[in-house]
């Protein structure tokens, strides 16, 4: 049984069709890359996977099972915004967490998020982007989730952030998860990218291992990248 | 999982109505204590400040519990909130449910404390020294069951009024903010409120005890009366009915927001 199964997927927002027949199968233990330049479908993909949208055609199955609420407790997302309440402090999104995953370290997060020298008192409203994009992350990496679903996590943030996130993303994996990542920024991550989807058109144009990519095409995944989308 | 969603929830609109509500407080207990002295002149210095206070404080509790009902269900379920909302292992059920139960403790709580700040507002007018016949006449009234039942009835019409207050703004929200709508998500919410308001108007005089001209009808009888107390048997008699349709809707507005939030949700 696959991970995550993806047969014929189609969605639409109005008149324009993002996702058209799209197919993808992954399986666990493995960081999934899911490129493509923006609009290509990215963050529609990842929010039918996560439950976010539910008016699509076609079959989304995620550990055989359609996306429910199965789906969700084993899935971790992290959106490229914000969803925490602005008067919300660390200590209250610790408790929730903990009340509605089951698979919740309250205790890593606490020691992750004071490694970011935050009061756990602080409310999120008054930190900075960085800092709050760096709080979401730790809460999302802080769950035993078998998919750990990123979109854009390094958009928009500085170099050290930036680095900051690749080390929590690779010292919280393990083997017994998945880690699918959204980038467009792929000289950045490509390091740690076990396979690579790219998406075109709306469907997936290449679905491949990054080393078998690099050995047959002679390129960086970043060379390839620009290759195909120019 | 549902007592969760309604603990959040409740904690989610802690401090804006903990402030309103003590505020209330203050002004009804203002009002009441304003009256402690037996001079009559001294009391009137401060009384109509106390009680124009006391009726500003109940608009502005039942104006802000709607207005903070709508906004804090749209951002915790379309606006970036959601985002977290809908990658929660809860069924879209137990989401409505749960936050309409949130929801409707926080409305019974300000129901209880407009309650108290209408007692502030007729206690808080009368002088010191008519103390003994306002309660004299109070215990008089109260001891009548039918006026009693039918003020019973009348505030308990009132709080399920706020319940379904409360489903239809759900559900206007929630049409406005169908997949089919990508702009201007607010002002259909508003078109739906005051459409679903209006349709619910128009089914409610289908029901004969219900109808316009039932209801013109009892008016005009219940002015003709001399009887206080046949008088508010007649009102029992609308308030009665009023109270199961109003049951009937809120139930059915909850019904239809959480279909369409299972199946049409699509956060953009």
């Amino acid at each position: 049984m696959s991970l995550l199964e993806i047969k014929n997927l189609e969605h639409r927002y109005g008149n324009h069709t993002v996702l058209a027949g799209l197919h993808l199968t992954l399986e666990e233990g493995e960081i999934i890359g899911l490129l493509g330049p923006n609009g290509v479908g990215k963050t529609t993909l990842m929010k039918i996977i996560c439950g976010l949208i539910q008016t699509y055609d076609g079959s989304v199955l995620v550990n055989g099972a359609p996306v429910g609420i199965g789906s969700k407790s084993i899935i971790s997302y992290l959106p490229e915004r914000t969803y925490f309440r602005k008067s919300e402090n660390i200590r209250s999104a610790i408790g929730m967490f903990r009340d509605f995953y089951a698979d919740f370290d309250e205790k890593k997060a606490m020691e992750m998020a004071m490694d970011l020298n935050l009061d756990s008192k602080q409310k999120i409203g008054t930190m900075s982007k960085g800092m709050q994009e760096k709080l979401q992350l730790v809460f999302v990496m802080s769950r035993r989730a078998k998919l750990f679903v990123l979109d854009e996590p390094l958009g928009g943030v500085d170099p050290a952030t930036r680095d900051y996130i690749l080390h929590t993303i690779l010292s919280q994996y393990t083997e017994n998860s998945s880690i699918l990542l959204s980038t467009h920024l792929v000289h950045d991550v490509e390091q740690i990218f076990d396979r690579a989807v790219f998406l075109k058109n709306g469907r997936v144009f290449l679905n491949e291992q990054v080393d078998i990519l690099r050995a047959e095409t002679g390129m960086s995944l970043d060379q390839y990248f620009r290759e195909v989308y120019r | 999982m549902l007592g969760k969603v309604i603990k959040h929830d409740l904690r989610a609109c802690s401090p804006l109505y903990g402030v309103a509500c003590v505020i209330s407080l203050i002004f009804a207990l203002a009002a009441v204590l304003n009256r402690s002295g037996n001079n009559d002149f001294s009391y009137l210095r401060t009384a109509p400040f106390l009680i124009t206070g006391c009726t500003v404080a109940i608009l502005v509790l039942v104006i802000l519990f709607l207005v903070h009902t709508a906004l804090r269900y749209q951002r915790s379920m379309y606006g970036d909130e959601g985002y977290l909302t809908f990658t929660l292992p809860v069924r879209a059920t137990e989401l409505i449910v749960g936050k309409f139960i949130a929801a409707a403790v926080w409305g019974f709580i300000i129901w209880l404390l407009c309650g108290l700040l209408c007692f502030s507002i007729l206690y808080g007018a009368v002088a010191p020294s008519a103390t003994e016949q306002f309660w004299n006449e109070v215990r008089n009234v109260w001891a009548m069951a039918d006026i009693r039942n039918t003020l019973l009835l009348v505030a308990t019409t009132l709080l399920l009024g706020i319940l379904e207050q409360i489903a239809v703004i759900y559900l206007a929200v929630t049409l406005g903010h169908l997949p089919c709508f990508r702009r201007a998500n607010g002002i259909l919410t508003l078109v739906f409120y005051f459409g679903i308001t209006f349709a619910e108007g128009k089914i409610t005089e289908l029901i004969p005890m219900l109808s316009q001209d039932a209801l013109e009808s009892s008016l005009n009888y219940m002015i003709d009366l001399v009887d206080v107390l046949a008088f508010s048997r007649e009102l029992q008699s609308f308030f009665l009915p009023s109270m199961v349709a109003i049951l009937c809707f809120t139930v059915i507005y909850l019904v239809i927001s959480g279909i369409l939030v299972k199946k049409y949700t699509s956060l953009q």
